[in-house]
């Protein structure tokens, strides 16, 4: 199925089909998504209605680690096959991930506030979400560094390997740095076994994020093939 | 093959040191890096000694950021490279020569250098040989990511500021591991975990970084 | 079944967390479906043009 619809032009006309189809599963999960989420749902024990908050912080997590793994799947096959539309994906993937996963630490301080007092807080968690924070902006920075776009590529899809291999180191380092210097507090996280009445939110809100990414993935990567035909015509001195 | 690998090596030794005073500045950007936090937290040695292993590794990290972007901008100039990239030796090899003598320039001396350090910031003398062992292992992890990622920012515009961004996050684990090293000698125990855990990344990167490189280059000679 | 009430409003953080939420997906989602109606407006008026001449 994945060389089915790696043809840019199949790519082109199937996902232009799809888009009016997306962007009103998009409206409708996320207005069933906030309903549930600050209307429908119960208010925690200890927490309060400020559980809400989870509602959005959980999915735009595991969001920005879904799009960091699809980032570095897609680096490998352009660097391994030297697939066109690989790349192009990346480059589309790479701001809504960054996105996302500023997102989570938005959410995260803000949800923190209330809970733990204090706004920032060297968790290991956090600190590995900074990490990738970080290196979504460096990926971004260097494909878009070169004067011709094609040209940043590879480079790009190189550091994405890279990273992809070192941020499990990353995350090892953090945790055990994080053990060493364990603060006096346990710091509370949301409830791990979670009620159903919880879980349907929740699973509802990462639909509706699931869609809302690939959604704006597939707008972009329209964006940047277009871009790219424009660039090859004037190249070849057709226009 | 011997030979064109020492004739190699000593071109770059030549080449990164140009005089005998380059060590020197070296040394010098690394004394007024640590110049820096003795002034700004106070003279009290308490405070000093707490922060001693996280100010020792910053001021190195930095002392190897400071030329990274511009390492491979002379031999693109004179034509080195596309000779390099035309000869029998692998690439990977010479990118491993050109790492090694980047680490002989700059992380050598700074070790040489320790004894002194550790007088400036009140450290306690007994284990002082591991915390030199432990930079050297960390001041090779930062060469070898220095050049992979002076390599991938090749012919880039505003190459000092991405350079920075991509290398950061990727000498994170080495620093972790470095500061919690030097933190154990300091409290008087020898670390032979987080001497293990500075090996293992050594290691990796010793596999990982010449290949990467040696792509990027071969990416920009195209 | 009695109810425990919890006195502290946290209102204004989940206002807060929500607005910027998706205030900031809604403003990534304007911003690509601008960047993919100009880049197509483009490619149908170079193939215009290119039926022309």
């Amino acid at each position: 199925m994945i060389d089915y619809l790696a043809n840019p032009s199949r790519f082109f006309r199937i996902t232009n089909f799809l888009l009016p189809w997306l962007m009103g599963l998009l409206i409708t999960l996320t207005i069933i998504g906030i309903y549930f989420a600050l209307f429908d749902s119960p208010e925690d024990l200890v927490q309060g209605s400020a559980v809400r908050i989870m509602y959005v912080h959980v999915p735009s997590a595991w969001l920005s680690i879904f799009s960091y793994l699809l980032l570095s799947i897609c680096s490998f096959f352009f660097i391994v096959w030297r697939h066109p539309l690989a790349d192009i994906l990346s480059g589309s993937i790479a701001p809504v991930g960054a996105l996302f996963s500023l997102l989570t630490l938005l959410t995260g301080s803000i949800w923190g506030r209330p809970m733990w007092g204090t706004w920032w807080v060297w968790d290991a968690r956090l600190t590995s979400m900074l990490i990738l924070f970080i290196f979504f902006l460096g990926y971004i920075a260097l494909s878009n560094a070169f004067e011709k776009n094609e040209r940043g590529s590879r480079p790009a899809a190189l550091l994405a390997i890279v990273g992809s291999i070192n941020l499990p180191i990353v995350k090892f380092s953090v945790d055990w740095w994080n053990t060493l210097h364990q603060p006096a507090s346990i710091i509370r996280t949301g409830g791990i076994s979670i009620d159903q009445s919880m879980l349907v939110p929740l699973i509802i809100m990462t639909l509706a994020f699931h869609t809302f990414f690939i959604l704006v993935v597939v707008l972009r990567a329209h964006s940047i093939l277009i871009e790219r035909k424009v660039y090859h015509l004037k190249v070849l001195g057709k226009i | 093959m011997k030979s064109k690998m020492s004739s190699i090596f000593y071109r770059e030794l030549k080449v990164q040191n140009k005089s005998l005073k380059d060590p020197l500045f070296v040394i010098g950007v690394y004394l007024s890096l640590l110049l820096i936090f003795p002034l700004s937290l106070g003279p009290s040695s308490n405070l000093l000694k707490n922060f001693s292993p996280a100010i020792i590794w910053t001021c190195s990290l930095i002392t190897f950021l400071t030329a990274i972007e511009k390492f491979f901008i002379s031999d693109i100039s004179e034509g080195y490279l596309e000779q390099l990239f035309l000869s029998n030796l692998p690439l990977s090899v010479i990118v491993l020569i050109k790492a090694l003598c980047h680490w002989i320039s700059v992380g050598f001396p700074l070790i040489i250098l320790f004894p002194l350090i550790s007088i400036f910031l009140n450290l306690p003398l007994n284990l002082l040989w591991i915390i030199c062992f432990s930079l050297f292992l960390g001041t090779l992890s930062f060469s070898l990511i220095g050049i992979m990622g002076a390599a991938l920012v090749l012919g880039a515009k505003k190459s000092n500021v991405i350079v920075i961004l991509i290398i950061i996050p990727l000498t994170i684990p080495i620093l972790i591991f470095g500061i919690s090293s030097t933190l154990f000698c300091l409290e008087g125990l020898i670390p032979y975990s987080t001497l293990y855990l500075q090996c293992m990344s050594l290691s990796f990167l010793l596999a990982i970084s010449p290949i990467v490189t040696s792509s990027a280059i071969k990416i920009y000679l195209e | 079944m009695e109810t425990v009430f919890n006195n502290n409003n946290y209102d204004f953080f989940i206002y807060l967390s929500y607005i910027i939420t998706f205030g900031s997906l809604i403003f990534l989602l304007i911003f690509s479906y601008l960047k993919f109606l100009i880049s197509k407006n483009l490619y149908s008026t170079i193939i215009e043009n290119n039926n022309d001449t």
